[in-house]
């Protein structure tokens, strides 16, 4: 069986390799290898030997590692190396950031505990003070989370624009000319040629949130 | 013979509850020490008070405001529930009802009452004409019929504010046992008192109110024969008021396809795309957006997770139900999360040359044969346990690679279409917003068409579909 199982997964994976899209025809998958013993595990119910049609493939679509930090010195330390070649850049093209947009405000009661960078955006997570976070445990009814759009990504001359045209959103500007999903706990406002976007915790208010609408720019060498 | 009692018992409790909300007498009018807020005042749905000390929801006289202790008046607009028109006074000694949108042009003038309390009360008011501030609201004790006439001190011209969860109303104050604890019922130009019913209203005070200018709300799915209630709308100004159930209107262009019940909820009866109107009463100002029916979708999923993952099942289970949840909101797609459970399969620690922190070397096979030798190779563990009965998702406590031209540590990956997706917990900061990315993959959504500039999951945004994502889920979903 282990045989058999092991040169089916072999054949399966070159061809997948061969067209980015992977088939399973005539495989058989064996679905009885739970292990029972663990506490919280609930026992699959089924052991099926199913043929999996070619059509329930399609094409794989990869998220890359996001760059994590835990401070914006850090993150700017990171950026310098890959702009001076001694870090290699990867998929978040780090190298791109010359400008490093940053949160400019304390939020009393909370600390940054972390900062991740992917192609399109940079995300600043705060969490409350007496608060421990797992890594993958960020709460979004519990912390704040300050996205930075890349530039390279926003629309230049009205960054708000693709947002407020974005059918899910449809939200037109306020009255202080920021976006503000309520049902998202989400306020987004403009800052140079990008958008920054605050997504704030329960129990919070627009007017709780506005003051927190401030950035700087820190230029990096 | 016991239960023919309890039968009787209950039909009478039923036939008292099929009441009108509005016809209510004197023996209703309650008093207690609450203090009223601006808010409660306006009737506003969120300031609704939810159980009123032995009210049995009947009205609630108003002897305190909040901080309004000191005041000599208070000047309101008076704003009908049923249709947001405000008791105005066109000329001195007239009524009419109005909208707010006629007062912009002349300071809403005619649209105020100046509420001035008696002597020695705090809580009864002679309740004066703005247009002509020498006229007040009195009763004719013979016709009940209430006039604009000069002040004189009569009992006739004494009123209280009373709330109730339906609407507030005005009770006049005259010691005439005839006249007393009756309510306001305003008519087209007309006034009067009756013991029988009232007209609910608002008492807006002006120096409080902040109309709203813009009201914008979030497109949803509907499930055929299910019912969803709306997103909260976004208002603008932000700290506008007098917005949410009691002073909004919700129309829809098909009512009989999807109707919109009073409370926001819509029942999907037939497929289609509707437009659904919120209006606020009191301003006109209104928002669309639309109401998919669509017929529900259910996808049946499992969770394999390696022995590493330190969350619990439970956990993994719930944080699961959290990523998905909007997933139904919005597009009506339920993903029934059938089987949470361990799979040694999935072991980082199969592989002899790394620790579970690094991905897999050459020494584990070339990298370019990533898929098919690595054991941490991503690719190859989103092909084990798959089933084409299940929607499958992998969570793995080691680091996963992959090989798209370079040899690449990943958070995660999944097949786009498809059912099958994989994520390293010790990866990604945010293990929610990692399986919403992948199940949109799975459901259509890919990266190669994910619009600049908008926010959606597969650029890290939770809960966010850009257009072409949101597209293609509702091209996918079935």
């Amino acid at each position: 069986m282990k045989k058999k199982t092991l040169f089916l997964l072999m054949a399966g994976s070159l061809l997948l390799m061969s067209s980015c899209t992977a088939e399973k025809d005539g495989r058989s998958i064996e679905n009885s290898i739970v292990n029972s013993s663990h506490e919280e595990s609930q026992t699959v119910l089924f052991t099926e030997t199913k043929e999996i049609p070619p059509s329930e493939k399609g094409a794989l679509e990869i998220e890359y590692k996001p760059v994590f930090v835990r401070t914006i010195e850090e993150l700017i330390e990171r950026i310098q190396n890959v702009r001076q070649g001694k870090e290699e850049d990867n998929r978040n093209k780090l190298s791109l950031i010359n400008k490093l947009i940053v949160p400019d405000t304390a939020i009393e009661g909370y600390h940054l505990w972390g900062i991740q960078v992917n192609e399109y955006n940079v995300f600043y997570y705060y969490t409350p003070n007496n608060t421990t976070v797992e890594m993958g445990m960020i709460d979004y009814d519990r912390d704040y989370i300050i996205t930075v759009c890349r530039p390279e990504y926003a629309n230049q001359e009205d960054p708000l624009k693709p947002l407020s045209e974005q059918q899910q959103i449809k939200t037109p500007l306020n009255e202080d000319g920021y976006l503000h999903v309520a049902s998202m706990r989400d306020l987004t406002f403009t800052y140079e040629n990008t958008w920054i976007s605050i997504r704030y915790p329960k129990g919070k208010t627009y007017q709780d949130i506005k003051p927190l609408c401030k950035a700087k720019t820190i230029e990096i060498d | 013979m016991h239960y023919k009692r309890y039968i009787s018992a209950l039909i009478a409790l039923l036939l008292l509850m099929t009441v009108s909300v509005y016809a209510t007498d004197a023996e209703d009018l309650i008093s207690t020490e609450h203090i009223f807020t601006n808010s409660e005042l306006a009737c506003e749905t969120d300031a609704i008070i939810q159980t009123p000390a032995s009210s049995n929801d009947g009205m609630i006289r108003i002897n305190h405001i909040e901080g309004e202790d000191t005041r000599d008046s208070i000047t309101y607009y008076i704003a009908m529930v049923s249709n947001g028109d405000l008791l105005s006074s066109p000329t001195s000694g007239s009524f009419s009802r109005t909208r707010y949108s006629s007062g912009v042009n002349n300071g809403h003038v005619t649209q105020k009452w100046i509420f001035t309390q008696v002597s020695g009360s705090t809580s009864t008011f002679i309740v004066y004409s703005n247009t002509d501030t020498s006229k007040c609201l009195t009763v004719n004790p013979s016709t009940k019929a209430v006039t604009l006439s000069a002040y004189t001190g009569s009992q006739y011209q004494k009123w209280s504010m009373y709330y109730s969860s339906s609407g507030n109303s005005l009770v006049s104050e005259a010691t005439d046992t005839s006249i007393h604890g009756c309510k306001l019922v305003v008519g087209t130009n007309t006034c009067s008192v009756s013991n029988q019913s009232f007209t609910p209203m608002g008492f807006l005070n002006v120096s409080w109110y902040v109309p709203c200018s813009i009201l914008s709300i979030r497109d949803i799915g509907v499930p055929l024969g299910g019912t969803a209630t709306m997103y909260t709308p976004d208002y603008s100004p932000s700290n506008s008021n007098c917005n949410g159930n009691m002073w909004e209107n919700y129309t829809s262009n098909n009512s009989s396809a999807c109707p919109i019940n009073s409370s926001g909820v819509l029942t999907g009866n037939a497929l289609s795309s509707v437009s659904i109107t919120v209006t606020n009463k009191i301003t006109g100002t209104f928002g669309i957006f639309t109401a998919d029916v669509l017929v529900p979708v259910t996808k049946n999923a499992r969770i394999y997770y390696d022995s590493g993952v330190t969350q619990s099942a439970s956990t993994l289970a719930s944080i699961y139900g959290q990523a998905t949840a909007d997933l139904s909101k919005a597009y009506c797609i339920n993903m029934n999360l059938v089987s949470t459970s361990l799979s040694t399969q999935l072991n980082g620690n199969s592989c002899p040359n790394t620790t579970p922190n690094h991905i897999c070397t050459a020494s584990c096979g070339t990298l370019t044969s990533c898929a098919t030798t690595h054991h941490k190779s991503a690719a190859r563990l989103v092909d084990l346990l798959s089933s084409s009965s299940y929607y499958t998702y992998r969570l793995v406590s080691h680091a996963v690679c992959t090989y798209d031209g370079t040899h690449n540590e990943i958070v995660g990956l999944g097949y786009r279409p498809g059912r099958d997706a994989i994520t390293s917990v010790l990866t990604t900061p945010e293990l929610k917003t990692s399986i919403q990315h992948e199940l949109t993959h799975n459901l259509g959504g890919s990266h190669y068409t994910c619009i600049n500039g908008q926010k959606c999951v597969l650029k890290g945004n939770f809960d966010y579909w850009c257009d072409n994502c949101r597209s293609a889920i509702l091209q996918n979903r079935n």
